[in-house]
C-alpha cells in the first residue's frame, strides 16, 4: 500500500495513533476523546469577533501552547484555508476537525501533537478546542492529557470565566466545565438482541446522548455509537469523566452478556453471519461504504468473540478508517467518481485482510 | 406530604441544611421554598437546545427591558442570541445575568460552577480568598450532594481561614 509520508495528512503513525487498536477494550471501544471548550478572555466569540482577532487568536495560542511544551515537541500546524478540499476530509475523517470547523475554515486552524492525541482546534466555536483522543476505553488517561494542555495555557493566557457560571463558551450547552467527554463504541450484541433502544433509553435518562460515527447530526452506521455527557455545569470535571467511566463500563458488561446470550441462543446462525461477513469482505470486487461498515461491525464482532481468526483490533481500526472517500483518494492521488471508489475500496479491503500481521501477504 | 410552613400544598421540594453538625431536612412546597429564599435544582432535561430554544420564548426573555438591552461590549441584544443561539462575547453573560442563570438551569440542572477555576492567573484575589472561594463552591456541592461528614469539614476549613484572615487583619491594625 502505497502511502504519504510522515505528516498528519499522510501515513498511518500521522495524527492516528488514537487508532491504534492497543487500549484498554479495544475490540469494543474503538476510542476515548476528551473535548475542553475555551474563549479568549479579551476577544468576542465568533458572532461578533474579526478577521483581525481571529489572527491574534490562533497567535496567542500557538504561542502559549508553543511556551508550554517547548518548539522541539513535533507539533505540526495547520491553516485550513491553506488546504485542498480532500485534506479538509481526510481530517474530518480522522477526527482531527469538526464539520463546523469547516463551516467556518477560512479563519480556522488547527494544532496537532502527540502523533494526533492531541489536537488544538482554533477558532472553531469557541476560540479554542482542546482535544485529546485515546484509543480504547482510557477516559482518565485523556482527560489528564487535556487537563495538562487546559493548566499549562492558563498560566499564560486569561480564558473567559464567571464566578458563577465557570468558562463561558458561545453556546450556552458547553459553559461551565466546557468538558465533553466521548466513546466511540461498538454495540452489534446489542443491536442483534435488540436491547440497544433500552440501553440508549436508559442512558438518556441519566443524562448521556449518543451520536453516530461522525459526532453531532450523523447517523449510526456500523453499529457504532458515540456515546457522551450532555450536561457541562454543576459537576466537577472529575465527576463527569468518572461518571462516563462507569457507565462506559457498564455499557460494556451489557454487550458482553448480549453477546453470551448469541453463543447460548445463537451460535450457529452468529458463526455464520461473521464467516459470509469475512467472504464478502476477502472475495468482493466492488464494496459501497455503507455495506462495508455492516460487514466490518460482524467481523469485529466475530474477532471479539474468538470465532473468527484473530486478524488483529488494529487492522480492523486502519479498515475503517482507510475505506472512507478522503482516505481513498488520498491513496489514489486523484478524486474518484463512486464506481472507482468502490472498486478501489474492495481492492483496498482485500489488501488489508490478506495481509499477516507483520505486513507479509498471506498468499 | 404536606408543606411544613403552609401545611396545605403537597410537599415537592425536599431542602436538607446543616446546623451544629446536624442534617435537618425540610419538606416544603414550592411557593413556601421561595418565600425561604431556596433555589431548587432542576432535573437536566433530555433535549437540552430544543428545551432551551423553548424556554427563550418563554415571558421572562420577552420583556421589553431584557430584549432591548444591548451589551455594552459587543451590542449584541438579547433577541439576536435567541435567534442565532450563540452569544456575541464573555460579557453578554454579565449583561443578561438573571436570563442566563435561568437558562443555564435550564439546560445544565445547575447554574453553579462546581469545576476548575480561573482564579489562579487573576491576580484579583489573593490566594487565600481564592481558598476560601473554592471551599465555599465545594461546600455548597457536598450540602448538594448531601454529603454532611465532608460538608462539616469544609464548613471546619472555611472557618479556620477565616479566622486566620481576622487575625491577620487584627494584627495588621495593632500595627498601625
Amino acid at each position: 500500500m502505497r502511502i504519504p509520508e510522515n505528516d498528519l495528512l499522510g501515513p498511518v503513525g500521522g495524527g492516528l495513533a488514537w487508532i491504534s487498536g492497543d487500549g484498554p477494550h479495544s475490540d469494543i471501544i474503538l476510542s476515548t476523546r476528551i473535548r475542553l471548550a475555551r474563549n479568549l478572555e479579551r476577544f468576542p466569540f465568533r458572532e461578533t469577533i474579526t478577521g483581525e482577532q481571529q489572527e491574534r487568536v490562533i497567535e496567542e495560542i500557538v504561542d502559549a501552547h508553543g511556551a508550554t511544551v517547548g518548539n522541539g515537541s513535533g507539533r505540526q500546524f495547520l491553516r485550513l484555508a491553506d488546504l485542498p478540499e480532500t485534506d479538509l476530509t481526510l481530517l474530518l475523517e480522522r477526527h482531527l476537525v469538526s464539520r463546523e470547523m469547516l463551516k467556518f475554515k477560512e479563519a480556522s486552524a488547527l494544532l496537532i501533537g502527540e502523533g494526533g492525541r492531541l489536537a488544538l482546534l482554533i477558532n472553531e466555536e469557541d476560540h479554542l478546542r482542546v482535544q485529546s483522543l485515546t484509543p480504547g476505553l482510557q477516559l482518565e488517561a485523556s482527560w489528564d492529557q487535556a487537563r495538562q494542555v487546559d493548566e499549562g495555557l492558563r498560566g499564560r493566557v486569561r480564558f473567559a470565566f464567571h464566578h458563577r457560571f465557570g468558562f463561558l463558551t458561545s453556546c450556552p450547552t458547553n459553559t461551565g466545565t466546557g468538558l465533553r467527554a466521548s466513546v466511540l463504541i461498538h454495540l452489534p450484541g446489542l443491536v442483534l438482541t435488540r436491547e440497544i433502544h433500552k440501553v440508549l433509553q436508559g442512558l438518556a435518562q441519566i443524562g448521556l446522548t449518543f451520536r453516530g460515527l461522525y459526532g453531532e447530526g450523523s447517523d449510526v452506521i456500523g453499529n457504532y455509537f458515540q456515546l457522551s455527557n450532555q450536561t457541562t455545569l454543576g459537576k466537577n470535571e472529575d465527576e463527569l469523566v468518572e461518571s462516563l467511566s462507569r457507565i462506559a463500563r457498564q455499557v460494556i458488561e451489557y454487550e458482553e452478556n448480549a453477546r453470551a446470550v448469541l453463543v447460548r441462543d445463537a451460535l450457529d446462525e452468529i458463526e455464520d453471519k461473521v464467516w459470509r461477513a469475512y467472504g464478502m469482505l476477502t472475495c468482493a470486487r466492488s464494496m459501497s461504504f455503507d455495506e462495508m461498515m455492516n460487514l466490518l461491525s460482524a467481523v469485529r464482532l466475530g474477532v471479539s468473540m474468538k470465532l473468527l481468526p484473530d486478524i488483529g483490533v488494529s487492522r480492523l481500526n486502519h479498515l475503517l478508517l482507510w475505506t472512507q472517500v478522503a482516505h481513498l483518494e488520498k491513496r489514489a492521488e486523484r478524486q474518484l467518481d463512486k464506481r472507482e471508489r468502490e472498486i478501489e475500496r474492495a481492492a483496498l479491503i482485500r489488501e488489508i485482510l490478506d495481509r499477516d500481521e507483520d505486513g507479509e501477504n498471506a498468499a | 406530604m404536606l408543606c411544613q410552613d403552609c401545611q396545605q400544598k403537597p410537599a415537592s421540594v425536599h431542602f436538607t441544611q446543616i446546623v451544629n453538625d446536624e442534617a435537618a431536612t425540610l419538606h416544603l412546597c414550592p411557593a413556601c421554598a421561595r418565600a425561604r429564599g431556596l433555589k431548587t435544582t432542576t432535573p437536566a432535561t433530555e433535549a437540552p437546545l430544543s428545551d432551551f430554544l423553548s424556554e427563550m420564548g418563554a415571558p421572562i426573555f420577552t420583556s421589553a427591558t431584557s430584549a432591548n438591552v444591548a451589551c455594552p461590549t459587543c451590542g449584541c441584544t438579547f433577541r439576536q442570541f435567541r435567534k442565532t443561539g450563540r452569544l456575541g462575547c464573555a460579557h453578554c453573560y454579565t449583561t443578561f445575568e438573571k436570563e442566563m442563570g435561568a437558562l443555564l438551569r435550564k439546560i445544565h440542572g445547575s447554574n453553579e460552577h462546581v469545576g476548575i477555576s480561573e482564579v489562579a492567573p487573576l491576580g484579583l484575589l489573593d490566594e487565600r480568598e481564592a481558598r476560601l472561594h473554592e471551599l465555599r463552591r465545594q461546600l455548597r456541592q457536598a450540602v448538594g450532594q448531601e454529603e454532611y461528614e465532608r460538608a462539616a469539614e469544609l464548613r471546619d476549613a472555611i472557618q479556620n481561614l477565616e479566622e486566620s484572615r481576622e487575625a491577620v487583619e487584627a494584627r495588621a491594625e495593632d500595627e498601625e
